[in-house]
């Protein structure tokens, strides 16, 4: 038994399942050394923002009675997890980042939590994120910035931050997060973990607070890509509570994994994204783990072709422009009359502007504003992106007659510093510069650990991510890709100096 | 009507009617909240009626039989593919801050409803989503999501008098009633808006419009146009503009009022709706919907 020797904390969801369900440990112990762990090392980073000791003992021991009565228990019995906290718990406060649902405690569970929970997996609390996951570094918050467990004055990423954070601190096996531009895949590349989106439809997002309702899709985040596939295969499928899910049955992710591990890539076409390598300002060291990575997985079998995809450069400024109206349009509820932040006016409109005055913050407002622009705008901007956002889907379907998967980096930085960029909101929205296009076209994606940027002047040692973007529900392609990669390498072993 | 054959001499009346039919189903559009016409103030409630973050849409097929069904009674043309939008505005009557319609889009096109060898003919039939109530400054929701029918007539001229328009209104009540898609003789069954506009002679086009909402009755619709169009004659005669209002109508005291709840077009904006894919209707559903109308036992 390779986990038994490390610490609980070193174990993967799937090893502690297995040994959740065989008896070699109980839940309640996995569960207790996860909220030791919390309590160790969070108050340096602050990923939880509610952190629910009680129902999380309350839920271990109901994983061990189950045990104990003989029951079989899910495929994530006693596994410890955390949840972004833009989606809906019951009993648990749930703020999407904001101060205006601060204080909103929902009755039930979004189909998420009640998925994890059938499951078997226990629910620890909640995860910070920009604010209702508009942010790519965790600082758009009225609450904590979220810290980089591998350089404490480093951002995680975002918008998933907390989540990233969370995990890649081994204070959880595995979180929920939330991509709607890259805010899984981005904060998991610059934490040093697994981040994978899947295609759009494949995950309910029923129970996930809205923000750009056409690209919004949950995923999970890891240390090991078995371990995403097995998340993934607890949450994947129709739900008739979101009419956008695909029907299609889910197929067995861990065995995507398994064949990749063992067999290799022989047969399998990777079109490297030309342009993406010749953007101006790649790191050099980022471009360094790159190429690493292609070695790696050509030493698996795979070949490697150059691909295109022209409308790239159009990719940011078209996901800014839908995410920007659809926010405006999903945000519009938040008027102080039902839930969270209530601030008194004379009338419905004073209440209502005092309200989102007070509780949005500064990013939230720029977008609304640019939203609302958006939608009035009487040339027809938001049809025009949309038609632009075809143009950018029809370039992966042409990639893709080419090649089996897309590679980049995930990231054109190996990071930044907290502070760098908030004043500079058009630089910050260019970090997603790789991974909005998988939004845009649907396409399911993943961030895996590559290899870490050395320390140099200014800048400790930094993880580095390497991005695969597949077909419309490829995630097994994804899967064996990613497993291939990590079989022949040992970068998702590490463990960050700042929580060791 | 005496009053509006006397302003009428210099000026022809156009009237646009839009009518908006309450079907009779079980839950909301878009929820499987109850949706009693006749339910107690904030008796049918639920976390989407609500707006409560993480709800999502998830359309009602017995509303959409109910629209198909009507649709056939007026003789319209059922579209195979029709799309929802997201229509905003600021109201406290409307939770999410915007309403799911398919006003861009509809679910039928043409059809008509005949009075006395006149025919009013619809340019678009189709579903949404009905808004809550305010109270005496209270909101109640009950109302809000319920599924109504919209159904658009094309502007006419009125050839005699107020009268013609509430003619229509009364035979569609009697081909809603005959096609069992509603409790037509419950209040808020059907409403009418009716877009009045004066067409002074010896000018290109009919002047500004004004829109009169939520008129219930026959006599109030009569009352209701007769009374806007003496306001619109008055406003001319002292050579001052029309100006585009919405308006209410209160029947007990003969009165027209401008109505701040309902806003101008200009004031919404519009986005299709994502969580939505679009609605297609094939023939087995048309054909279904066909048969329920003819088969007196089918209710709603």
């Amino acid at each position: 038994m390779r986990a038994a020797r490390e610490p609980l904390s070193a174990w993967t969801a799937s090893e502690t399942a297995d040994a959740v369900r065989s008896g070699e440990v109980s839940a309640l112990t996995v569960t207790r050394a996860a909220l030791d762990r919390i309590a160790a090392v969070d108050p340096r980073l602050h990923a939880w923002t509610l952190v629910d000791e009680r129902g999380a003992l309350a839920a271990a021991r109901g994983v061990d009675a189950a045990r104990a009565r003989g029951e079989s228990l899910g495929p994530l019995a006693g596994v410890p997890t955390g949840l972004k906290d833009n989606f809906v718990t019951a009993g648990l406060e749930t703020t999407g980042g904001s101060r205006i649902l601060q204080g909103w405690i929902p009755l039930r569970d979004g189909f998420h939590a009640s998925r994890l929970r059938a499951a078997g997996a226990v629910l620890l609390g909640k995860l910070a994120l920009d604010e209702f996951g508009m942010g790519s570094s965790n600082e758009n918050t009225p609450f904590t910035a979220v810290r980089n467990p591998w350089a404490l004055d480093f951002v995680p990423g975002g918008s998933s931050g907390g989540s990233a954070a969370a995990v890649a601190s081994r204070t959880i096996c595995f979180s929920l997060g939330s991509d709607s531009g890259g805010s899984i895949r981005q904060p998991a590349s610059l934490c040093g973990i697994v981040g994978l989106k899947p295609t759009y439809g494949r995950v309910s997002r029923s129970g996930l607070i809205a923000f750009v309702s056409s690209l919004d899709q949950p995923g999970p985040l890891t240390r090991n890509v078995r371990d995403a596939a097995l998340v993934l295969g607890c949450l994947a499928g129709h739900d008739p509570q979101d009419m956008n899910t695909i029907r299609a049955p889910a197929p067995d992710y861990l065995e995507a994994v398994t064949r990749g591990r063992m067999h290799g890539l022989a047969g399998l076409r990777i079109g490297v994204h030309h342009e993406a390598l010749a953007l101006p300002g790649l790191d050099p060291a980022v471009r360094a783990c790159f190429d690493a990575a292609l070695a790696a997985l050509t030493a698996a079998g795979a070949e490697l072709l150059e691909v295109s995809l022209p409308h790239f450069r159009h990719a940011v400024p078209t996901y800014y422009a839908l995410a920007s109206a659809l926010a405006a349009s999903n945000l519009a509820r938040f008027d102080g009359a039902r839930q969270g932040l209530r601030m008194t006016g004379e009338d419905f409109v004073r209440s209502c502007t005092a309200t989102r005055s007070q509780g949005f913050g500064e990013e939230v407002k720029r977008r609304l504003l640019l939203g609302t622009h958006v939608m009035r705008d009487p040339s027809g901007l938001y049809e025009r992106a949309t038609r632009v956002q075809t143009l950018i889907a029809r370039d992966y379907t042409a990639a893709f007659e080419r090649c089996d998967l897309l590679a980049s980096p995930t990231t054109r930085l190996p990071g930044f510093r907290l502070g760098e960029r908030v004043h500079d909101p058009v630089a910050m929205y260019l970090s997603d510069i790789f991974v909005v296009g998988a939004n845009l076209a649907g396409l399911p994606a993943i961030s895996v650990p590559a290899g870490f940027a050395p320390a140099i002047t200014g800048r400790p040692r930094l993880p580095v991510g390497l991005h695969l973007i597949a077909p419309l529900l490829a995630e097994p392609t994804l899967l064996r890709v990613a497993a291939a990669h990590e079989a022949s390498t040992a970068w998702h072993l590490e463990v960050p100096p700042g929580v060791a | 009507m005496t009053r509006v054959t006397k302003v009428m001499a210099g000026a022809t009346v156009m009237v646009g009617l839009e009518f908006r039919c309450r079907l009779a189903t079980r839950s909301k559009l878009f929820s499987p909240c109850p949706s009693a016409i006749d339910a107690t103030p904030d008796s049918q409630v639920d976390a989407h009626t609500l707006a409560l973050p993480g709800t999502l849409p998830t359309l009602n097929r017995q509303a959409v039989g109910l629209a198909i069904r009507l649709a056939l009674a007026l003789d319209a043309e059922i579209e195979p593919v029709s799309r929802w939008v997201r229509k905003h505005y600021f109201a406290p009557t409307l939770a999410k801050g915007y309403q799911i319609t398919q006003r861009e889009s509809p679910l039928a096109r043409g059809g008509t409803i005949e009075v006395a060898g006149r025919a009013l003919g619809l340019t678009s039939i189709y579903l949404a989503e009905d808004v809550g109530e305010l109270r005496a400054g209270v909101v109640d929701l009950s109302r809000a999501g319920a599924p109504l029918l919209e159904l658009a007539g094309e502007p006419m001229i009125m050839r005699a008098t107020a009268e013609e328009a509430s003619a229509f209104l009364r035979a569609l009540q009697t081909i809603i009633r005959a096609s069992r898609v509603a409790d037509i003789d419950m209040p808020g069954a059907l409403r009418c808006d009716a877009h009045v506009s004066l067409w002074p002679k010896g000018q290109d086009e009919p002047g500004t419009h004004c829109t009169i909402k939520d008129v219930e009755s026959g006599p109030a619709l009569e009352q209701a146009i007769a009374a806007e169009v003496l306001r619109q004659t008055a406003l001319l005669d002292q050579g001052m503009a029309v100006a585009a209002l919405t308006l209410g109508y209160d029947a007990a005291d003969d009165r027209l009022w401008v109505c701040g709840d309902h806003p101008s077009a200009t004031q919404c904006c519009y986005l299709p709706e994502p969580d939505l894919p679009p609605l297609r209707i094939d023939t087995a559903w048309i054909e279904r919907a066909r048969a329920e109308l003819r088969d007196p036992r089918s209710l709603s």
